[in-house]
């Protein structure tokens, strides 16, 4: 049975195999055209790869570009200024408020709550609608004002950003935080006392950047269950690419052939004890701690959201004038280095690497997308859980959720999911 | 009430959510009716639509056949962001030895027949209307629909990004700090985002169409080698968001 995805950012479909009408196997495939954006960037300068690689994905742009100039930076030792960089991070943390905010609020919340969309849900409940619009549009102001626009920003570039807030920006983005987070908080005793359709353990390990000093955000090192890789390490031969028949996207799976996660529950599940005291109360209260299952993201989403604004918070309050805004010049790209890096992207992490030509362009080019990397946890989980069961309207509404829950942002991997049931022959 | 359909082809869903941010006016979303939105309603199929914008450059046989029939079901089709107007970004790979079939992606088969250079929207089907930008701009969506319902469509604007600037008092990067900046021959609608933030427009507005030629373009571009932008480059800027434009304007060979 096959049956397009919904809900969910981009183009695939459910394919439920079935052998004497139970079910066997639960595959996600992908049905997105590919741009071949590592082939796009061959041959481009480094400065102009920060912009263009953020159409990637539409929702998460600035975690592209971010990935990109750190990766950049780190090769070409390039040191950005501290307030720099936490304007930098402050931009990529309020991509993770916007998109947490649109996954958790306009798809997954209407699948919680049966609704066929929040369009429908905006009439049942008209003041939870205007509330979720109204931190997509506080996401929406905040962005503006760090990064230029709502989508792929343009204030990122190696060594820096072009333009540091002003004074007066700086207050206009701390009204927004502000706003933001009262309604976060509002929204909250709603979304914490959801429970999910379906109750299950996830399949596989989280995997997510290793950090010291605060919840994971962007580094050089991965973290999978206690041990700590360098990333040249984790994907040269910890992590291996499979290419499957079904899908036009390449999924990954661990040495041993286990497929594993990335994403807001694998940062939460590992890095619990490093969210503020506020966010950790408001999930306690709730009564909710970890590990939690994936199909349980929207927890950890909202526990993202309120620890995000708090940082954005902080680094706004930290604000200072600042003369120069990036501590490069163009002329000092030089070639023959490789650059990698990897930022936590909404959906999980997302790694780059770069080779530069002699001539300082790139020579070849690398993305593994966190979509990418959890579709094959995404079969797994569902087969386990749907393995033998009846072929019925539930089975598809299980593997359905399944989907949403991992939030697959198909677009750039890989985008709505139809359900195709297929009979093996014995 | 409208029925309003949300097609996404090649790209990367950016658009989508500029119109998901104009769906959430209230007045907006009281005069359409979502029939087809994958992304935010759980409902796959939709018989026929007042109006549809469609995101993205058609790069497989398979989407040229879909866009066909849906011209058929849908009254008034928005080429929606620089892809279904001008290729967009990923038309950057038709200017290499690009090989789909080379690639050694794991293409499915009925998928296989990726097109070497992605098409405009209007290549393949009569195209209504058109709002460019990488992403698209809510508030020119919200225009659109508020106009639309009451049977009329937004004023053809025919300016560049040099007016936004104008506009907003914003000193020239190109004259004053010899910034390369495409502002001259971008399509207007962003805002001068760019130069705001003290740096040149690349262009993601795609090249403004009208009055603009091959030889304007290259004089432009030797204005831009003059402030040390190396040959290569220059072609890269200029046609990276709107590929298919640019060979409109000067052909293969350059």
């Amino acid at each position: 049975m096959r049956q397009p995805m919904t809900l969910v950012e981009g183009e695939g479909s459910i394919i439920i195999l079935e052998s004497n009408s139970l079910v066997d196997r639960v595959l996600y495939e992908i049905t997105e055209a590919p741009r071949f954006f590592e082939y796009i960037l061959r041959g481009r300068d480094p400065w102009m790869t920060v912009d263009l690689i953020s159409r990637v994905c539409g929702l998460c742009g600035v975690s592209y570009s971010y990935m990109a100039a750190k990766a950049f930076e780190k090769c070409l030792g390039v040191e950005v200024d501290e307030y720099i960089e936490r304007l930098r991070e402050a931009m990529h943390l309020s991509e993770r408020v916007k998109s947490h905010a649109l996954h958790v609020f306009f798809m997954n919340l209407p699948e919680l709550t049966r609704s066929r969309s929040i369009i429908e849900l905006a009439s049942r409940n008209p003041v939870v609608f205007r509330k979720a619009v109204d931190l997509v549009n506080h996401s929406r102001r905040i962005m503006s004002i760090l990064g230029g626009r709502f989508h792929n920003v343009v204030n990122v570039r190696i060594g820096g950003v072009y333009r540091a807030p002003s004074r007066e920006e700086v207050e206009r983005a701390k009204i927004e935080v502000t706003g933001a987070l009262k309604t976060a908080l509002e929204l909250a005793d709603l979304v914490l006392s959801l429970k999910p359709i379906t109750g299950l353990p996830s399949v596989g390990s989280g995997v997510c950047i290793y950090s010291i000093h605060g919840y994971p955000h962007h580094g050089d090192k991965l973290l999978l269950g206690d041990k700590v890789y360098e990333l040249c390490e984790f994907y040269g031969g910890v992590s291996i690419p499979h290419r499957v028949e079904h899908s036009n996207a390449t999924h990954y799976r661990l040495r041993g052939g286990e497929s594993y996660y990335v994403g807001p529950v694998a940062r939460f599940n590992k890095y619990y004890s490093m969210l503020r005291d506020e966010a950790r109360e408001l999930l306690k209260s709730h009564g909710w701690s970890p590990p939690l299952g994936v199909v349980e993201g929207y927890v950890a989403r909202l526990a993202e959201i309120v620890n995000a604004l708090l940082e954005i918070s902080e680094i706004l309050e930290s604000h200072r004038e600042v003369q120069k805004p990036s501590s490069i010049k163009q002329e000092n790209i030089r070639g023959g280095s490789i650059c990698e890096y990897a930022v936590e992207a909404p959906r999980g992490v997302l790694y780059g690497r770069f080779k530069l030509g002699d001539d300082g362009r790139i020579q070849e080019c690398t993305l593994i997308t966190p979509t990418a990397q959890n579709l094959a946890s995404m079969e797994d989980t569902a087969t386990q859980l749907l393995r033998n069961k009846r072929i019925d309207g539930k089975a598809v509404d299980v593997a359905k959720s399944i989907a949403v829950a991992y939030d697959p942002c198909i677009s750039c991997s890989v985008h709505a999911l139809r359900v195709e049931f297929l009979r093996i022959n014995p | 009430m409208l029925k309003l359909a949300i097609v996404k082809i090649t790209s990367c869903s950016g658009c989508i959510n500029e119109i998901l941010s104009a769906l959430l006016e209230d007045d907006i979303r009281a005069n359409y009716t979502l029939v087809y939105f994958t992304e935010l309603v759980d409902s796959i199929e939709f018989r026929e639509a007042d109006l549809a914008f469609v995101e993205g450059s058609v790069t497989t046989r398979h989407q040229e056949e879909a866009l066909k029939d849906l011209r058929k079901r849908v009254g008034f089709i928005v080429a929606t962001g620089t892809c279904a107007l001008m290729g967009g970004v990923q038309s950057l790979r038709a200017m290499g030895d690009f090989k789909p079939e080379s690639r050694g992606l794991p293409l499915k088969q009925e998928s296989s027949e990726i097109y070497r250079e992605p098409k405009p929207l209007d290549q393949v089907v009569k195209v209504d209307y058109a709002l460019p930008g990488c992403p698209i701009n809510a508030d020119a969506v919200k225009t659109f629909l508020r106009k639309y319902y009451l049977g009329g469509l937004p004023i053809a604007i025919y300016e560049t990004v040099c007016s936004e600037c104008k506009r907003r008092g914003l000193p020239c990067v190109l004259v004053t700090k010899g910034i390369p900046c495409l502002g001259p021959i971008t399509l207007s609608g962003c805002g001068a985002i760019c130069p705001s933030f003290g740096r040149g427009c690349y262009g993601c507005y795609g090249l403004q169409f009208h009055g603009l030629n091959g030889g304007k373009v290259l004089s432009f571009a030797e204005r831009l080698r003059e402030l040390g932008l190396p040959d290569l480059d220059y072609r890269a800027l200029i046609s990276a968001y709107s590929y298919a434009k640019y060979r409109d304007l000067l052909g293969g060979s350059h």
